[in-house]
């Protein structure tokens, strides 16, 4: 089926031809002496119901469009003012036109009704009377004086003298009548008449009570003159004298009655026509523009289209989606506009695939560096130019024992001021973090939970590549490690030195000794001899210390026999204080939490720790007090651990040798060479474990060492 | 359901317009009424009387006056209701149009049977009223008449608001001084 769609300038140019076609034919309607003056009440119909329907037009169309203003529509705002505007433009001239057609058509309805034309027409219609009354008076006269002429003759003679009298007066009809009205004798014109063509009986009563009538009466659309007289002396018989009024009085007459009706009609009209041509011009007013909102509401439509259009192309990049193009329907500047709208959509599209390349690429450059940041083993921290944290790598909260993550957005003292033992840090970075302007390098101490560290600190503000300043980096490095192996191998040297240079010596000094004594004692005075053996037996005790403290170095020199293997720390923790327990004044309390015990060492090495750490214990105890040794599993950096504390209640460590506990030749003790606790801490590196002083206990010494747990093939430690 | 009631009260509202624009739909006998109206039957042939005041209006006198006649269509109906309701049977249908005039020279009325072409002169307006108001009918053959039923007689006293100058009819169309129709008459005999 095809349809036909009649362009919409054609159908509102129907319309409107409709609508004027209607309001002329109304209008011509109006004056009665039209034909279509029948017609007048289903114009004004037609023409209502053409404005009711105009006005559910507009109607439908403002509630439509009030739903659009309500729901934020695009172009809804702008249709309202061009409506809006369309309704201001057509109303001011409109309504001007009106009222002046208004004013205009009044006056000059009333200027039809001067006083002047009403008294001439009153004038000329008395004239008219009085020139008839004056034609009454005299035919009157006339039928009285014929009456007198017939008054003495009988019924008969005048009977038969009728003709006559009625010829020779030139009258249209004479008729006898007697007393009682009834027609004795007739003479009309036409000789086929027999009775009067104007009837006496309604008016009979008046001529019997002896008045004359005379009256105009009108016979077949001509007026005449009606007279009926009594026949004196005896008012015994009547005559009736019908006049014919001239032909041109009778025209002039009829003339002035018509004007003078048609004139008193207009009067009576006057004020309904007003209203009607009012009313005429009011919906004039009304359906142009009812038709006139309804073409802007229909004109805008086809203007705000493509507004449309553009607004939704507009939301749709808005969210990100560049694939739509907007149609070109029109040539003018809207088209260009949307021509120009499809270009921008088109170049923002070619723009956002090179962004979104260029951000894949930095992406892929962000997650290279954010790798090599993740696998440096040194810590690095990055600051924005507030010298708040940026960034941090995952070394960085290894060996900070911190989640710097969380501080991401705060500064250094932030992140130390839940952390005590990194205030150190922070008092020291952040100073040359604000003031230094080149790359620095420090060394700091910190005394974490794991024990002290050593780090190795530099730094470097960052710029940009036009020299402003958006930062720092801060790169540290625990090398506690390498400090303590730098250490270690200077004791190792000290020791194979003094194996070298002084044990090798030493058995000669003895064997001298002994042969001096065994020579020269049998040849000196007693007393000499005594001293002698005094001084050889000091000589020979001395070289024998001095070979013990060389045996001594000489075992903290030597790499660790290390034959590790699974190795449950419990049973043997046990079996090592089993051996101390004999003793009364002294009391062991093993405490053991979690069933983690499984570690991967030398028993041998692991039960010459516990002995010295027992032994220093006792020492310490002065032979009395209590031991508490905790076993437990932790975990810590996605890793287990087996921690083993062990804690006396002896006299404690001095806070200065703290620090220094575990370095070599460190000791409280006067005959102590200082090497245990340093042997012991080598022992513990040496399998992968660790060991620190417990400075939060002062009720004696503390130690804690930590081993990296080992599981079966089921997955139990 | 509100959409049926709206449709409702626009049926209504469109229908009163039309009623009162078509000035036949309503009429309340304040000028003209039909007093009353009386049939008598003898064999096949009937006799109607109706008596019909005729009052006008101030604006219908001015009218009068002013040369503006005024036209009534009188109808009478006999017809007998048949089949429960289901058929009405109409004996006889008669219509009369009168024309009432003032003539300003001669100073009288004058009633005019469209129909007939008959014209009556009075020299006063209530002469002329009475006379459209005396409506008589002699002989009606009403032949073929179910005597066991009722006659029923229906008169319609109609004023025509449309034979009204142009400019005067939307004011007639809504001024109660022009409703010069009666209220229809039904009886039954």
């Amino acid at each position: 089926m095809v349809r036909i769609k009649v362009p919409f300038s054609i159908s509102m140019l129907i319309v409107l031809s409709f609508i004027i076609l209607s309001l002329q034919l109304m209008s011509s309607a109006i004056q009665d002496t039209s034909q279509l003056s029948d017609m007048y009440t289903w114009l004004l119909l037609s023409n209502a119901l053409g404005t009711v329907i105009l006005l559910l037009l507009v109607g439908f169309n403002v509630f439509s469009l009030a739903r659009r203003l309500k729901r934020r529509e695009a172009g809804s705002r702008l249709t309202t003012r061009i409506v809006l505007l369309f309704i201001v433009l057509s109303l001011v001239p409109a309504g001007v036109v009106f009222y002046f057609s208004m004013q205009f058509l009044h006056q000059s309805i009333d200027s039809w009704f001067s006083v002047e034309l009403d008294g001439a027409m009153e004038d000329s219609l008395e004239l008219s009377r009085a020139s008839l009354d004056q034609r009454l008076r005299w035919d009157l006269k006339q039928s009285q004086g014929l009456a007198e002429t017939l008054a003495s003759k009988s019924d008969a003679e005048i009977s038969l003298e009728l003709d006559h009298f009625r010829e020779v007066a030139g009258v249209n009809e004479v008729s006898l009548l007697s007393k009682k009205g009834k027609i004795i004798s007739f003479s009309g014109l036409n000789p086929s008449d027999i009775l009067p063509s104007l009837p006496v009986s309604p008016l009979f009563l008046q001529v019997q009570q002896g008045n004359d009538y005379v009256a105009l009466a009108s016979v077949n659309g001509e007026l005449v003159v009606q007279t009926v007289v009594a026949i004196k002396p005896k008012n015994m018989r009547y005559l009736q004298v019908i006049y014919p009024v001239p032909e041109r009085i009778n025209d002039l007459t009829d003339s002035v009655e018509f004007a003078y009706v048609r004139f008193q009609e207009m009067m009576y009209l006057r004020h309904s026509l007003k209203v009607s041509f009012s009313l005429v011009l009011s919906l004039v007013l009304l359906m142009s523009l009812l038709a006139a909102i309804s073409a802007a509401f229909v004109s805008v439509r086809s203007i705000i289209a493509p507004i449309r259009d553009l607004v939704r192309g507009t939301q749709a990049v808005a969210s990100g989606f560049y694939g739509q193009l907007l149609p070109v329907k029109r040539l003018d500047d809207l088209g260009f506009l949307v021509e120009s709208f499809n270009e921008m959509v088109m170049q923002i599209s070619h723009a956002q695939d090179e962004a979104r390349k260029n951000a894949q690429e930095i992406e892929r450059q962000r997650a290279y560096l954010e790798t090599l940041l993740t696998s440096l083993t040194s810590g690095v921290l990055s600051f924005d130019s507030s010298l708040n944290i940026r960034t941090a790598n995952q070394a960085a909260s290894i060996i900070l024992h911190v989640q710097v993550m969380r501080y991401y957005g705060q500064d250094l003292m932030k992140l130390a001021q839940g952390r005590p033992d990194l205030m150190g840090l922070a008092e020291v970075v952040q100073p040359l973090l604000e003031k230094s302007f080149d790359i620095w390098q420090r060394n700091v101490v910190v005394d974490g939970p794991e024990g002290r560290k050593e780090l190795l600190c530099q730094g470097a503000p960052l710029f940009s590549t036009e020299g402003g300043y958006i930062g720092a980096v801060v790169v540290f490095d625990d090398i506690t490690d390498l400090i303590r192996a730098q250490k270690n191998a200077a004791w190792s040297e000290v020791a194979r030195r003094l194996a070298h240079e002084i044990k090798n010596p030493l058995t000669p000094i003895q064997l001298s000794a002994e042969r001096l004594q065994h020579k020269l004692a049998s040849k000196l005075e007693v007393e000499d001899a005594e001293m002698l053996q005094r001084s050889t037996r000091t000589i020979v005790q001395q070289v024998e210390a001095m070979k013990q403290m060389v045996n001594a170095f000489a075992e903290y020199a030597r790499p660790v026999h290390n034959k590790a293997e699974k190795l449950n720390l419990l049973a043997l923790v046990q079996e090592v204080i089993v051996l101390y327990s004999s003793d009364p004044h002294v009391r062991f309390d093993l405490q053991v939490k979690g069933g983690i015990s499984l570690i991967k060492a030398d028993a041998v090495n692991i039960r010459q720790v516990l002995h010295n750490l027992f032994k220093n214990a006792l020492e310490a105890m002065g032979g009395k007090g209590g031991i508490t040794v905790k076993l437990e599993g932790v975990r810590q950096y996605n890793s287990e651990f087996v921690r083993l504390a062990i804690y006396d209640t002896g006299c404690g460590v001095d806070i200065k040798q703290a620090k220094q506990i575990f370095e070599p030749y460190v000791t409280s003790k006067q005959k102590g060479t200082g090497l245990g606790l340093a042997i012991v801490k080598k022992v513990i590196e040496e399998m992968g474990g660790s060991i620190r002083l417990d400075s939060k206990y002062t009720q004696g010494a503390g130690f804690i060492m930590q081993f990296p747990a080992v599981f079966d093939r089921q997955g139990k430690n | 359901m509100r959409a049926y009631k709206k449709n409702k009260a626009l049926l209504l509202a469109l229908f009163v317009l039309l009623s009162s624009l078509s000035g036949r739909g309503y009429a309340d006998d304040r000028f003209v009424k039909i007093e009353q109206a009386q049939l008598t039957l003898a064999e096949n042939k009937a006799q109607l009387r109706a008596d019909v005041t005729f009052q006008l209006s101030q604006s219908a006198q001015d009218a009068l006056h002013s040369g503006i006649a005024l036209y009534w269509d009188v109808a009478i109906e006999l017809k007998q209701v048949r089949w429960g309701g289901l058929w009405q049977s109409v004996l006889f249908s008669r219509s009369r149009r009168y024309r009432l005039a003032y003539y300003t020279l001669l100073n009288n009325y004058r009633v005019k049977d469209e129909k007939k072409e008959e014209v009556k002169r009075f020299s006063s307006l209530q002469e002329a009223l009475t006379y459209m108001g005396q409506i008589a009918y002699d002989d009606i053959p009403i032949a073929g008449y179910d005597a066991k039923l009722c006659i029923v007689g229906v008169l319609k006293v109609a004023f025509d608001k449309e034979m009204l100058p142009a400019p005067l009819r939307p004011i007639a169309y809504f001024d109660s001084e022009w409703d010069l129709s009666a209220a229809e008459r039904l009886w039954c005999e």
